[in-house]
C-alpha cells in the first residue's frame, strides 16, 4: 500500500515499494518543508496545536460543559419516552376486555380475533410479534405502523394497539400487508 | 356526550375532544381528521369501552371514540 493515513490524518508514503525494507515518509511534514522550510506535521489547512495552558484548561472545561449537556439531554428523552409508554400502555389496556387486560399485565401477549375470524397472539414488540394461532404450528406475522416520525418514534404499545384494531376490523387488510415467516 | 379523536404518536397518544352540538369544536377534530387521512392515517370507530367498532374512512361527528394510527406496512 503505497499510502497510509493515520487517525489524525497525517498521510505516509512507503517510499520503499519494491525494495526489501519498509520505510515511510511523513508527507505532511515532507509538504510543509519543501513549501515553508519548516518541519510541521500538519497540513496547511488546519490549525497549528495549540499547547498554550490557558486555552487547553478552556478547551477542557468546554468539553466537560458540552458532555454534561448531552447527559442532560440524553436523560430528558429518556423521561419522554417512559412517559409515552406509559399513556400508550393505558391507551392499550382500555381497549382490551378483561381477560385481555390480565394476560397482558401478566405476560405482554394476548389473542385476539380477527375481523374473518382469525386468531392470533400479540406479544408486545414491533416486529414479528404476532403468531397466527389458526396455522399449525402457527406462523408470525409481520406488519407495523409507521414507527418513526418526524417528531419521534411511536412506543411499542402503540405498534400493538395499530396491529389490535386492524387485526379486529379489518383482517384481511391486515394480511394483505403483513409479511409471513 | 362528547366525542373522542386518539391519535398515536411519539407522545402515546395526543387526545382531541369535540362537543357535536358545538360547530366549532367539530371543524376542529374534522380538520385534524382530515388532514391524519391524507397523510395515510388509518382511523377506527369505537364505541366508548373499544370493544365494537368499524374502520371509518371519513370523520363522523357522532363517534364516541375515534383512535388514528400511522399506516401500516409490511415488517
Amino acid at each position: 500500500m503505497p499510502v497510509m493515513v493515520l487517525p489524525g490524518g497525517t498521510m505516509w508514503l512507503n517510499s520503499s515499494v519494491g525494495s526489501t525494507t519498509t520505510s515511510f515518509i511523513n508527507l505532511s511534514i515532507t509538504y510543509n518543508l519543501a513549501t515553508t522550510g519548516v518541519a510541521t506535521n500538519y497540513w496547511p489547512h488546519q490549525e497549528p496545536p495549540d499547547h498554550n495552558p490557558a486555552s487547553v484548561a478552556r478547551a477542557r472545561e468546554e468539553a466537560r460543559v458540552r458532555e454534561q449537556q448531552q447527559r442532560a439531554e440524553i436523560a430528558e428523552r429518556r423521561r419522554i419516552r417512559a412517559r409515552a409508554g406509559d399513556r400508550a400502555r393505558s391507551t392499550l389496556l382500555s381497549l382490551l376486555n378483561a381477560e385481555q387486560r390480565a394476560e397482558y399485565e401478566r405476560s405482554e401477549q394476548f389473542v385476539v380475533q380477527g375481523s374473518d375470524g382469525g386468531r392470533y397472539r400479540i406479544r408486545r414488540g414491533v416486529a414479528q410479534n404476532i403468531e397466527d394461532l389458526s396455522v399449525p404450528y402457527g406462523n408470525v406475522l409481520c406488519a407495523h405502523p409507521e414507527m418513526f416520525l418526524p417528531e419521534g418514534q411511536l412506543p411499542a404499545e402503540d405498534a400493538v394497539i395499530a396491529q389490535l384494531l386492524m387485526l379486529r376490523f379489518d383482517e384481511p387488510g391486515f394480511l394483505a400487508v403483513a409479511n409471513r415467516s | 356526550m362528547t366525542g373522542m379523536l386518539e391519535i398515536l404518536d411519539h407522545t402515546g397518544d395526543t387526545k382531541v375532544e369535540w362537543n357535536p352540538t358545538v360547530q366549532a369544536e367539530v371543524e376542529v377534530a374534522q380538520d385534524t381528521f382530515d388532514k391524519l387521512k391524507a397523510k395515510g392515517y388509518m382511523a377506527y370507530k369505537l364505541d366508548a369501552n373499544g370493544n365494537t367498532g368499524e374502520v371509518l374512512r371519513s370523520f363522523d361527528p357522532n363517534a364516541a371514540r375515534i383512535v388514528m394510527n400511522p399506516q401500516m406496512q409490511g415488517g
